[in-house]
């Protein structure tokens, strides 16, 4: 009988929820008739007390009766869903997101994944973010609801849950945490928090609790708010952060960029200071932008008038790099309900002896600079079984007084040219170059270069070293030597040139004829000359030469 | 959701490589086919045009994980991180069981890493899945490099879930915990079907066929 009783009393609270947003809909002058006040139409019954369930009373109703017998033993489980009406919801979200003339039934119900709510008990409310309900009703909006955007409703728990909370008696404090991490609202298109924040709760502190029982398994544990920032105590948290100016500089859009960006960004010991909470909300993203008007107010006013005085509502990065020498680092710190990783029974698999083995290497080999690293690859190509060739050998196991002997030889040998790279710089990561084209096939330059030409819409390639030779065959460029070193030199002046512009150091530079289409890619002196197709890269082709460049120079 | 295969008396898992463009997939999986014996292992094919790094190769080693007679099959994915081949990468997560993200350290890649994560979650959500029932681990590539991102910072970023995620610090051209990250996810994947399904604890294939079955 008691589960009949809690079921009827389930479906009472139903119709109680449905009954009070009736009643919140509708004004008393609407309701004409006076006979059938709001709450006793012919088809709703008027509200039934719950007396039948037991323990079902809240604190402010009376003392429960001495005759009325306990029924000990129920506790309404935790769900893990909330259920909450639809229309309640709607009318609370503000009219420039949602559809106009829009007719949602009232029975309609909308389940919340409770982990995404965040409950505040004291009160018996609610919030839900505006992600949140867009995820699960999205009909309801008039524009798509970015998955960062966390503006929040409030409403009032349903009378499951009010009934829960009487049950278990978890009265508590107001939630001063959660006020901590609502306000001050951000204009639009400001993230709060990032898009895993359906994931996270910001629920109150755990020492900020009082009388919290668990009633039933798998309570919801109260935790810290998992942005950083959100400190327990807020008066040990700074509230802005130095932040060097130089990389922001660097990082501008030219029309954002002051007059002297150079002698503004090389000046030692330039700082700004930036709000704390607006760095926070985002460091979870990867990416940290501010306003420019905010960039603006917090220079020096000397150094504020070297700056245009445009489009002050644009973002502007902030590296990440930057924000994190200073930061805080206890604010990094995992979410306080994080489950540890799980502890499963060894199931010896095909992959824990290579697994061993890897470890084991990685053990004895020390760490070694970056002229040596070859030496470490050659080694791994033993043990990868892929068989060194007497003509790769020398190329890999590149130790200094190696590399200076074939330096005498190369100076010496007729075919230096097939060694382009060994003058200036360290051998190329052939086993990388292997893994970038997915061959076991044993590489030197000048297979490297073949399969560049082979990639999808290029038509031929060549590559130059800085001493001037050439890799491949200029002829099916139709170009020729001199040719090749006047496009390399072109590269490298228009690279020095746009040096000052904020977009790094250059990658490539396309020409462009009536038919014909030719790349440069560089990396310091060396490079690629690519001919391709009348139209823009493939998708990934460009990186992979940038990629096949950078292990050849590395 | 694993492939049963009566016939054969094979079990296939399948284990895919995630992260965003130039994270280091490619280059993990193509160090795992290299280093597994030539004879076991398939051939690594791209499953469609060049332009598209969808890469595959499946794994039946000699000494397999028997599960109740069945021998366990592998097969690894990669998937094109470019923001373009979403549908591919919709398709190739298809009854997956296992998955490896795979990370970019560089500071430079750091919100690219976030977005993959997020289009990995959604991706799934569309097929009725998420990160809580599916096993995976995390490989933070390219820690050789000079301007790599604090691990703190990453696990920050990606292993702030409910559930917390073994994660690794890989040099996917060296091969620097690429098999530690996979053995990982398959010995979850296989944790996870025996308890789904109620088996005993393999056992190796040589005990297997001297006791007569699992």
């Amino acid at each position: 009988m008691s589960f009949f009783s809690w079921f009827r009393s389930k479906s009472d609270k139903s119709e109680q929820d449905e009954l009070e947003l009736k009643g919140s809909n509708e004004s008393p002058e609407t309701h004409a008739d006076p006979e059938h006040p709001p709450f006793q139409s012919a088809r709703i019954p008027p509200p039934r007390l719950r007396e039948t369930v037991p323990g079902s009373r809240l604190k402010s109703a009376s003392p429960p009766d001495a005759t009325t017998p306990a029924k000990e033993g129920f506790r309404r489980p935790v769900r893990a869903t909330v259920d909450v009406p639809l229309q309640a919801l709607l009318l609370q979200l503000p009219p420039e997101v949602t559809k106009s003339n829009i007719d949602i039934d009232p029975k309609r119900r909308v389940q919340i994944p409770r982990k995404s709510l965040q409950i505040d008990e004291a009160h018996q409310t609610a919030k839900v973010t505006f992600a949140t309900l867009f995820a699960s009703s999205p009909e309801i909006f008039s524009v798509p609801i970015a998955p960062l955007d966390q503006r929040t409703l409030e409403f009032n728990l349903p009378a499951w849950e009010r009934s829960r909370i009487a049950d278990s008696g978890e009265q508590t404090k107001s939630p001063a945490g959660t006020t901590q991490t609502e306000s001050p609202a951000l204009p639009p298109g400001e993230t709060r928090e990032p898009a895993s924040a359906s994931d996270r709760l910001n629920l109150l502190p755990a020492e900020q609790l009082v009388g919290e029982t668990q009633p039933v398994p798998g309570p919801e544990k109260p935790e810290e708010a998992p942005l950083a920032g959100a400190a327990r105590n807020g008066s040990d948290v700074p509230k802005t952060l130095r932040v060097a100016l130089g990389p922001i500089i660097k990082n501008l859009p030219p029309e954002l960029q002051p007059a002297e960006p150079n002698a503004l960004a090389n000046k030692p010991g330039a700082t700004i200071e930036l709000p704390l909470e607006l760095i926070n909300s985002q460091l979870a993203t990867g990416r940290v932008t501010i306003p420019f008007s905010t960039l603006l107010k917090s220079l020096p006013e000397e150094v504020r008038s070297q700056f245009p005085q445009a489009d002050t509502a644009a973002e502007v990065a902030i590296p990440v790099k930057e924000i994190l020498q200073d930061y805080p680092q206890d604010l990094l710190r995992p979410r306080a309900d994080q489950e540890p990783e799980e502890t499963l029974p060894v199931i010896p698999t095909p992959f824990t002896g290579p697994a061993k083995e890897d470890t084991e290497r990685f053990a004895r080999v020390p760490e070694e600079p970056e002229v040596e690293k070859a030496t470490t690859d050659s080694h791994q190509l033993e043990l990868i079984e892929h068989p060194v060739t007497p003509s790769e050998s020398p190329e890999l196991v590149s130790k200094e007084a190696s590399v200076a002997e074939e330096k005498r030889d190369a100076e010496e040998s007729p075919v230096a040219e097939e060694k382009p790279t060994v003058e200036r710089k360290p051998a190329p990561n052939f086993s990388a170059l292997q893994s970038v084209f997915l061959t076991d096939e044993v590489l030197d330059l000048n297979k490297v270069v073949q399969k560049v030409g082979e990639l999808p819409g290029i038509n031929s390639a060549l590559f130059f070293a800085p001493d001037g030779s050439l890799e491949g065959e200029p002829e099916k460029l139709g170009l020729t030597q001199s040719s090749v070193q006047l496009l390399s030199s072109l590269t490298l002046e228009v690279g020095q040139r746009v040096e000052t512009l904020s977009f790094g150091q250059i990658e490539t530079v396309t020409l462009g004829w009536k038919r014909e289409l030719v790349s440069v890619f560089t990396r310091g002196e060396s490079g690629f000359v690519v001919r391709h197709e009348k139209r823009p890269f493939k998708p990934g082709v460009r990186e992979k030469i940038c990629l096949v460049l950078s292990h050849i120079c590395s | 959701m694993p492939i049963i295969n009566y016939a054969s008396k094979e079990i296939q898992f399948k284990i895919v490589y995630y992260g965003p463009a130039l994270s280091g997939k490619t280059t993990t999986i193509a160090y795992i086919h290299s280093r597994l014996p030539a004879a076991f292992r398939g051939d690594l094919v791209s499953l469609a045009t060049a332009a598209d790094r969808t890469l595959f190769f499946d794994f039946l080693p000699v000494d397999a994980v028997i599960l109740q007679g069945f021998k366990t099959k592998f097969q690894l994915y990669t998937v094109p991180g470019q923001v373009v081949y979403n549908t591919t990468r919709q398709l190739v997560l298809r009854s997956v069981d296992g998955i490896v993200f795979v990370a970019d350290s560089h500071w430079d890649k750091i919100q690219e890493d976030v977005e993959g994560f997020r289009n990995l979650e959604e991706n799934l959500r569309k097929q009725h899945l998420s990160l809580d029932e599916i096993p995976y681990v995390l490989q933070y590539n390219k820690r050789d490099l000079p301007d790599a991102a604090p691990v703190s910072y990453l696990e920050f970023l990606l292993n702030n879930r409910r559930r917390r995620a073994r994660s690794y610090e890989a040099i996917a051209t060296k091969g620097r915990s690429v098999f530690a990250a996979l053995d990982a996810v398959t010995q979850s994947v296989l944790n996870k079907f025996i308890q789904e399904n109620h088996l005993l604890r393999p056992a190796p294939a040589r005990e297997s066929a001297a006791a007569g079955r699992v």
